[in-house]
């Protein structure tokens, strides 16, 4: 395939590449992270570029990797005003799976005696896991306030700080949901799963700052070298997947309705302003309000095993939200095409908003540094901290969301058992628990690439800023 | 001798699941596949079956039968959580355009303790999905996002 280098880090295919492109496909990667996406990513992110209303490009960030429907880390800009589509397969099945970083005040000497107590303590607290319940049962009128109002539910609730909901992208409730579109087998899916990690790569993970790149920002935002926090990856569980199932099945019957012919079944899409394509938009902001919510209780939990371990409150902790993203979404947001604004449907699967300090929507404490962009790497190699930079106009205000997997599932367990992966990471100094043992070899550091150099790229590409590297000293996964 | 129920396709997903399952029969085919499902969150000699569920269902092909009895499974998971090891299916009307069948679903409630616990399966997806009539009877792939 004859990719045309656009920078250093933008790589090009002409819609040429395949009948029915209606706009370029463009990979954010160096050379060698290029030369490690296979054909299959190549061919989904060509047929995203085959959507109706798509606009300027097609998009896949550096972490890109094989998904369904989209590649995971695909990024699309559909217009409205020219028959743009909504599609469940650019968005996931995990609606608002996404990423929250918490501050404390304690620093790496202070923690590290007490990393095991804290994930012993983290691991009892926030089921994870295949099967793991919350200790929040939800009737379904309390449901149906956590789809309409997200985090201020939880807050209101008891299961959060009233600071929390600035920190947190859409202010952890974004309007417009009707709980009306959403089935009765998502609402018993749900209701038993909120403040659960699941399984995959989903995890809560205990970390200090290794590195800091921007000190000016690292400081407004509260950290410095050697500073713990805690990351936490997780999504809208079962009742965000069974909305994606739902609406998969009405895309289908609709696409004939419509007349769209796509070329993988898992991009079945209908116009946004159709009946079908607002019902699934309001059923999935239902979703994308749970998940905020879910990983509110999450760290609720969180702070109370830390106020358990160190015998004193969270609020003396200093366990404040810094910032959540979401990464697997659909947003209407404004942004220039051929020099005029449009209000387009914006995509993001396996991809984090990194909007840059002239976007009012990241609210005035960020309106210096550019919103937070959370980046969870691999539990052994480490994630980052960025800043969104106003030169991601370019990628519709898109960036990578980890650091992309490499290799299958079956891959990475046929060459590392759990076990002896837990007994290494420890000597490593990251101590680590798990529901599944064969689940945690699949997360092997080496299955994943180098989110160093994935990271770089999006820097390099002026899109989001490196702020802080952090490692990992703890970390409990499904 | 012994037939391949189902086979995962390590090269197929990356950060999905895949797999291909096989049955002589459509009865034996949605077994398989559903035994497949079920294999990928848990090691099914570890669970030890305590309740049975029975569940009617009602498509108009094959292919949407097969869909639906995984997506099934996939729901009882979170909203009964409840995990199958042995799967009876009994096909009970087939033209060409409708299939009804009655499947039943021997397992017990999740339990951390005492299963062995793989991954969260959150959908079927459609992607690469199918199910085709072989010589030696019929094949599904199916690829599961975890």
């Amino acid at each position: 395939m004859e990719w045309k280098q656009v920078s250093d880090v933008i790589w090009e295919l002409p819609i040429s590449y395949k009948p029915g492109m209606k706009v370029p496909a463009r990979v954010y990667a160096t050379k060698n992270l290029l030369q490690g996406f296979d054909e299959k990513v190549v061919d989904q992110l060509t047929n995203v570029a085959c959507l109706p209303g798509i606009q300027k490009y097609a998009l896949c960030m550096p972490d890109g990797h094989m998904g369904y429907g989209f590649p995971i880390g695909g990024v699309a800009a559909m217009d409205p005003q020219e028959g743009g589509v909504i599609s469940p397969g650019g968005i996931g099945f995990d609606i608002n799976c996404g990423m929250r970083l918490i501050k404390t005040n304690l620093f790496r000497k202070d923690i590290e005696s007490k990393v095991k107590d804290l994930v012993n303590e983290l691991f009892k607290t926030v089921p994870a896991g295949v099967g793991g319940s919350g200790f929040v049962t939800l009737s379904h009128d309390e449901l149906k306030e956590v789809m309409l109002h997200g985090v201020d539910w939880c807050v209101k609730n008891g299961y959060g700080w009233k600071s929390d909901p600035k920190h947190i992208e859409e202010g952890g409730c974004i309007k417009g949901g009707d709980p009306s579109k959403v089935s009765d087998r998502a609402l018993k899916r749900g209701k038993d799963q909120i403040g659960t990690l699941g399984s995959g790569n989903h995890y809560l993970e205990i970390q200090y700052a290794d590195m800091i790149f921007d000190q000016a920002i690292a400081e407004t935002w509260g950290i410095k070298k050697d500073q713990a926090v805690v990351m936490v990856h997780c999504g809208s569980r079962g009742f965000g997947h069974q909305i994606g199932t739902d609406y998969l099945r009405i895309f289908e019957e609709a696409m004939r309705k419509y007349g769209i012919h796509v070329r993988d079944r898992e991009l079945a899409c209908a116009p946004f302003e159709s009946e079908e394509g607002q019902d699934y938009y309001k059923a999935h902001i239902c979703a994308a309000n749970l998940a905020f919510s879910n990983r509110q209780v999450v760290v609720h939990r969180i702070r109370e095993a830390f106020e358990k371990v160190f015998g004193r409150s969270a609020q003396s902790l200093g366990m404040e939200v810094l910032y959540d993203v979401a990464h697997n979404i659909a947003k209407i947001e404004s942004h220039k095409v051929g020099g005029k604004n449009k209000s387009l449907v914006m995509h993001r699967k396996g991809a984090t908003r990194s909007f840059g300090p002239s976007r009012e929507e990241i609210g005035k404490e960020f309106q210096k540094t550019g919103q937070p962009v959370i980046i969870g790497g691999s539990m052994e190699t480490g994630s980052y901290l960025c800043a969104g930079l106003d030169g991601s106009e370019e990628t519709f205000g898109s960036t990578m969301h980890g650091s992309g997997r490499t290799m299958s599932r079956h891959q990475a367990k046929s060459e590392v058992r759990g076990e002896d992966l837990q007994k290494k990471m420890e000597r490593d100094g990251i101590y680590v628990k798990a529901v599944s043992m064969s689940g945690l070899a699949e997360e092997a550091g080496f299955a994943y690439k180098d989110v160093s150099e994935v990271v770089q790229t999006m820097h390099t590409a002026n899109v989001s800023k490196k702020v802080i590297a952090l490692k990992p000293l703890g970390n409990v996964k499904g | 001798m012994a037939t391949t129920r189902f086979r995962f396709l390590p090269k197929t997903a990356t950060a999905d699941v895949a797999f291909k399952a096989f049955g002589s029969s459509p009865a034996m085919l949605i077994t398989n596949a559903a035994l497949a499902v079920e294999s990928v969150m848990v090691d099914l000699r570890t669970i030890k079956p305590d309740r049975v569920i029975t569940k009617d269902f009602d498509a108009p092909s094959l292919e949407k039968l097969v869909f639906n009895v995984l997506d099934e499974l996939v729901f009882l998971k979170d909203a009964e959580q409840f995990l199958a090891s042995k799967i009876k299916v009994k096909v009970r009307k087939q033209t060409d355009k409708n299939i009804k069948a009655v499947v039943e679903l021997e397992g017990q409630k999740i339990s951390q303790k005492t299963m062995t616990l793989h991954n969260d399966v959150k959908a079927v997806t459609y992607h690469m999905f199918e199910v085709k009539k072989t010589k030696n009877g019929y094949e599904a792939t199916v690829l599961v996002d975890v």
